[in-house]
């Protein structure tokens, strides 16, 4: 049979035809089609393989729930898993079938139906067990390229945006009874956000012809004044082509809005919005979804929902078929019978599973009068076909069968809830004897749900049901709300999950799941070999799974599982329905947050400066900071640190350090806040002077170092290390605000308020004091550890001698906007004493040159001062100071910590890594005792061999001794363990 | 000033100007130090601005106060810092250059900023002259509800990355 255009739909363009490609071969469709519709419109119903056995499979709905008919859109990268009936088509569009290969029709994969009888439920778990050597070389590679639906798209970049939504209450939902809640916030002082998948609003009145009128209009003039009534209401937003997804949280809903629907995506406009609403309540209108009924075969192309069958007529303009077969076991079959009898479509046959004396008066009544063949108390024991049904076997009550010939077959095993988003929402759900179905009861959240969502079928029910639960709004009541129905009130459904099918045959399969390919069968088997609990059966069997979370099966699959356990279907449970309802692209969730966006980048003022030098960049943090800079193209990193090491020893560099962490601290009670935070003692400081300084967190441990200059015993400035900025500030804020309430002290960060250089070597002094002709850097009026404030051009400056490399160096202190220029002069005058620009690995491995530790890389939170022999800075005399205690534990005065030495090799030709382990013995077998580990490694180019600092147990005392490093290759080499200094061990360069 | 970008209703600048971050116990003496240099008064509430022609001042803790020329035209202001400095408890810090500084107006400011901060914008929650911290784009911003626009500021270091951002959301 063919299908036909119903011309009657105000919905789908009959005058703009669309060309698209389906496999390769051109099709025409409609403005308006989606690729089902447009499909069906072609007489194309074969669109896909199963995912495990490859059967061939059809169009079962007309929306978001369909299992089978999912598709890859070749036209937009490849996106695949496409529901083809929510995807509208556009001129040129390309769509592929998917899970078949080389074509649809000849699919080498089919060959798994043939063994389907071995693929049974557990079969992966059971199989692939034995011989153990084959699971990583040949079963899991096998498994590998055999899973999964559809290609991964081509790699592309992401157009997709995101919005926040911030509203007093969110509707999901955009039908009848979303619509008559909307009515009633027309005016009010709530904002409203309403959310609806479809590109129109109406829902069932437009889908369906269940209701003729409403307060006596025909239903579409009543929706279209409710329309225009709405969009005068300044308070109300709707969102169309939006499908919500998650409910999280606090009222959070994660919404998907298709941008391009019916047009071809195009470069560098969004696809697609990413909706993050947060709302103080949200009503969930978001209807329900038909379910199937399992019997022998009804997987085959040309079975259909019977309300999809229905959606396809009003809503898409295409009878899918003129003369189907209906299988029902409820009243909502009724509508369907009597669109086609108006379309002058004459069923084929009405078979109903309930006995004739339960059928409603108007359905016989339309039954007898267009003499369609009725079957009643009968039930489809199985469908026959290859790639479509041919045939149909109807088994009466007494169990003769009867055989039709039809290409389609509309069925409907009764309507749930759609409580998806309910229970993602941690709502809790009841049984319902009277629909056989599961639905919302106790919420969890600032939920409400109406309509049908609801579980309320009636129409008549609906304005009440309403105005009780918005109640509490105090909104305008809608009062009761007059229907003209085609169908009764009163909805009868008689329990019918499965039909027990004729066929023994192992091929013969009714199914459950159809995009898991589950069969009722294997609910039998997960049962017998014990899951019979809902949630492990789900597992066993993968029923309920994946991107479609059982929406028209589940509570068939309870039905069965309830059968088989004897129990009742509310003691059965649910399974927990995840999110998101239905699958989400990354490029969606990623948002712009890629590429350029994909992580915030701090940069300094010199950042351009950095590149324009030929600057490599590393992370510290978010920050970018120049690693190393490339004198040439093809010089290597090594190359690199090597010369920017010994030309800074024998020339001048300087370093952009403006990341470095920068806390001004005042108050009356500054100096004693200092003396707490550190383990220093800054009494006896002079003012204008610095002290390298030490933080300790409470167990002892060294947490953060850095440069406090004092300006006076109530105002200093600390540096901190670049990464620990953000936490050293917070650290001393909460002491200050909890610990020591008592103390008048204030912080705040200067980190970007000056750029700091650190400007090192031999030079360093001629070179400032061309730039600043004014001040004296000898040292005797400008001494190690003192700093003084000064003018540049018209900005305040601060220079403080210090240093990290141990050459003579001083550190700049200068307002952003007059960075560059400084460091432009620097160059300008440098250029004669040989100044060059170095990266962060130069500073690291001049400053382990010295034995200066960094923080964090030769301290790991479970390092004293003790530990890295830096006793010197702890104030004997203080009274307290953090971490203070905890110095005099056992644990932290015991002698043989791990604690921190030099190494370097004897044979100078060894190289020494970061994070190699120290043993006492060359033999190399394990068990071996580990001594520690190098903390930092470098190749010095002033001592011409590898060095490095390690933490080893016992270190102070194994100094000037030997002991072992172990390689990675399993050898092992001869160390001299030394005192951790390496370079000018009496600071005679930097206090030149 | 900078016109970053100007369409689909809304305008973005860039702005230099002039802040300055004061820690302190409210007390009369300080708002009267803070008024006789910026005629203005410290408010009490919590996230309140106070604004008298081109500066603005804000409560944004209970011990902090951020006072910003929207002009940029403040003369003197090391020396009024000094000036202030000279009260052993207080401490009031020049922020103006570690700080970028964005302006956002026109009729759909808050609908592009809805699409790079999950800030709640609507009246009742940020209502006219108040201020806020807050994650723009994924990083640490205050943002200042001036009635017919947005201030935006955020440290320096990151203000080419929202500059962009804030490009893109307006682009897309």
């Amino acid at each position: 049979m063919q299908s036909k255009d119903n011309k009657n739909s105000s919905f789908i363009l009959f005058h703009q035809s669309i060309n698209f490609f389906f496999d390769g071969v051109k099709y025409k469709g409609f403005k308006g089609d989606t690729i089902a519709s447009a499909l069906i419109r072609n007489n194309i119903n074969f669109v896909g393989r199963s995912f495990k056995y490859h059967r061939p499979r059809g169009i079962y709905t007309c929306g978001i729930e369909e299992p089978n008919a999912l598709v890859q859109i070749i036209s937009e990268y490849g996106e695949p898993n496409t529901r083809a009936t929510i995807k509208e088509i556009y001129e040129g569009m390309e769509v592929e079938s998917q899970n078949r290969w080389p074509s649809l029709d000849y699919d080498f994969g089919s060959i798994n139906s043939l063994l389907s009888p071995l693929f049974t439920a557990g079969f992966y778990n059971k199989t692939f067990m034995r011989p153990r050597g084959f699971w990583k070389k040949v079963y899991e590679p096998i498994i590998r390229k055999a899973a999964g639906l559809g290609k991964p798209p081509q790699p592309y970049r992401t157009k997709s945006t995101h919005f926040h939504h911030h509203v007093d209450v969110a509707i999901v939902g955009g039908g009848l009874s979303a619509l008559l809640a909307l009515k009633s916030f027309i005016g009010s002082e709530y904002q409203v956000l309403l959310i609806e998948k479809d590109s129109n609003l109406g829902g069932i009145l437009n889908n369906s012809n269940k209701i003729s009128k409403i307060f006596g209009k025909e239903s579409s003039l009543w929706l279209k004044e409710t329309l225009e009534e709405i969009s005068t209401s300044s308070n109300i937003k709707i969102l169309t082509n939006t499908l919500v997804t998650n409910y999280n949280y606090i009222n959070h809903l994660i919404a998907i809005e298709d941008l391009v629907v019916g047009t071809k995506p195009l470069e560098n406009i969004p696809d697609q919005v990413l909706h993050k609403i947060r709302a103080d309540q949200v009503i969930l209108a978001n209807g329900h979804i038909e379910r199937l009924i399992s019997f022998r075969n009804n997987d085959l192309p040309g079975v259909m929902l019977a309300s999809s069958f229905e959606k396809y007529i009003e809503r898409y303009g295409v009878i899918p078929d003129v003369n189907p077969v209906i299988f029902s076991n409820n009243s909502s079959t009724l509508s369907l019978l009597k669109t086609l009898v108006d379309l002058s479509c004459k069923p084929q046959a009405y078979i109903d599973s309930r006995p004739g004396n339960k059928l409603e008066k108007d359905l016989l009544n339309v039954i007898h009068e267009n003499n369609i063949p009725l079957f009643t108390n009968a039930k489809i024991e199985g469908c026959q076909g290859k790639k479509k049904i041919e045939e149909v076997s109807v088994r009466d009550s007494k169990g003769n069968i009867t055989k039709i010939k039809t290409n389609k077959l509309c069925i409907s095993g009764g309507l749930n809830p759609d409580v998806h988003l309910f229970t993602q929402s941690k709502g809790v759900l009841i049984w319902d004897d009277q629909y056989l179905t599961f639905k919302p009861d106790t919420p969890f959240q600032n939920t409400i749900v109406i309509g049908s969502a609801g579980g309320i079928f009636n129409y008549g029910d609906l304005g009440k049901d309403i105005d009780k639960k918005l109640k509490f709004l105090n909104l305008k009541q809608l009062g009761k709300i007059e229907f003209d129905l085609i169908e009764s009130n009163d909805f009868f459904i008689e329990k019918l999950w499965e039909v027990k099918h004729e066929k023994k045959s192992p091929w013969s399969k009714s199914f459950i799941d159809l995009q898991n390919d589950v069969t009722t069968n294997d609910l039998r088997q997960g049962i017998k070999e014990g899951f019979d609990r809902i949630e492990h059966l789900k597992r066993f069997t993968t029923n309920s799974m994946g991107t479609d979370q059982g929406k028209i099966s589940s509570i068939n699959a309870l039905g069965i599982v309830s059968e088989i356990l004897k129990k009742k279907i509310s003691e059965v449970g649910t399974t927990i329905y995840r999110p998101p309802y239905a699958p989400l692209s990354f490029s969606s969730i990623a948002g712009r947050n890629t590429y350029e966006f994909y992580d915030p980048e701090r940069k300094t003022p010199i950042h351009e400066w950095h590149k324009k030098n030929g600057a490599v960049f590393e992370d510290v943090g978010q920050w970018k900071r120049p690693w190393y800079f490339e004198s040439k193209p093809d010089e290597s990193f090594e190359e690199a640190v090597q010369r920017e090491s010994l030309h800074v020893r024998k020339y001048a560099g300087v370093l952009d350090g403006s990341t470095l962490g920068k806390i001004e601290i005042k108050g009356r009670d500054a100096l004693e806040f200092m003396n707490l935070i550190y383990t220093n003692s800054f009494s006896k400081m002079k003012p204008m002077t610095a002290r390298y300084a030490l933080m300790l967190k409470e167990d002892g441990m060294v947490m953060d170092d850095g440069i406090v200059s004092k300006i006076s015993n109530e105002h200093f400035i600390a540096t901190t290390t670049t990464g620990g900025a953000a936490n050293v500030l917070s650290h001393m804020e909460e002491f200050a605000q909890t610990e020591w309430p008592h103390l008048n002290v204030y912080l705040n960060s200067v980190t970007e308020q000056f750029c700091t250089f650190n400007i090192s070597g031999p030079n360093s002094r001629s070179i400032l004091k061309k730039v600043f002709k004014d001040i004296n850097f000898d040292n005797q009026n400008f001494p190690f550890m003192t700093f003084g404030n000064y003018k540049y051009i018209d900005s305040k400056i601060n220079i403080l001698r210090a240093s990290f490399t141990g050459e003579i160096g001083y550190e700049i202190y200068v307002s952003p906007s007059m960075a560059l220029a400084l460091w432009e002069d620097l160059f300008r005058f440098g250029e004669d004493h040989g100044l060059i620009a170095y990266g962060t690995e130069t500073m690291h491995l001049l400053r382990a040159e010295k034995g200066y530790i960094i923080v964090g890389q030769d301290t790991d939170g479970s390092v004293t001062p003790y530990d890295l022999g830096l006793e010197w800075m702890i104030g004997k005399n203080k009274e307290d100071f953090i971490g203070k205690r905890s110095l005099s534990r056992p644990d932290t005065i015991r002698n043989d910590r791990k604690q921190l030495v030099g190494v370097i090799p004897t044979d100078k030709k060894n190289i020494i890594e970061e994070g190699q382990h120290i043993i006492l013995s060359r033999n190399y077998k394990p068990p071996i005792k580990m001594l520690g580990h190098v903390t930092s490694s470098y190749m010095s180019p002033n001592l011409n061999h590898s060095f490095g600092m390690a933490v080893i147990q016992d270190g102070k005392k194994l100094i000037n001794s030997k002991a072992y490093i172990s390689s990675s290759k399993g050898e092992s080499f001869e160390v001299e363990i030394i005192k951790p200094i390496f370079f000018d061990k009496n600071n005679e360069r930097l206090m030149s | 000033m900078k016109e970053l970008i100007s369409s689909n209703s809304v305008d973005v600048k860039s702005l230099n100007l002039i802040q300055i971050i004061l820690r302190s116990k409210f007390s009369d003496n300080i708002n009267q130090e803070i008024n006789s240099i910026f005629k203005i008064d410290l408010p009490k509430e919590n996230l309140k601005i106070n604004i008298r022609e081109n500066i603005i001042c804000s409560k944004s803790s209970f011990d902090q106060w951020n006072i910003i020329d929207l002009l940029g035209m403040s003369k003197n202001i090391d020396t009024n810092i000094d000036k202030l400095n000279r009260n052993k408890e207080v401490l009031v810090t020049n922020f103006s250059e570690g700080q970028s500084y964005f302006e956002i107006s026109g009729e759909n400011k808050v609908k592009i900023l809805n699409k790079i901060t999950h800030f709640d914008f609507r009246k009742k929650m940020f209502p006219n002259f108040t201020s806020a911290q807050t994650l723009i784009a994924r990083v640490d911003c205050s943002i200042y509800n001036l009635e017919n626009k947005f201030l935006i500021t955020c440290n320096r270091s990151f203000g080419n990355y929202i500059e962009e951002r804030l490009i893109d959301a307006v682009k897309y």
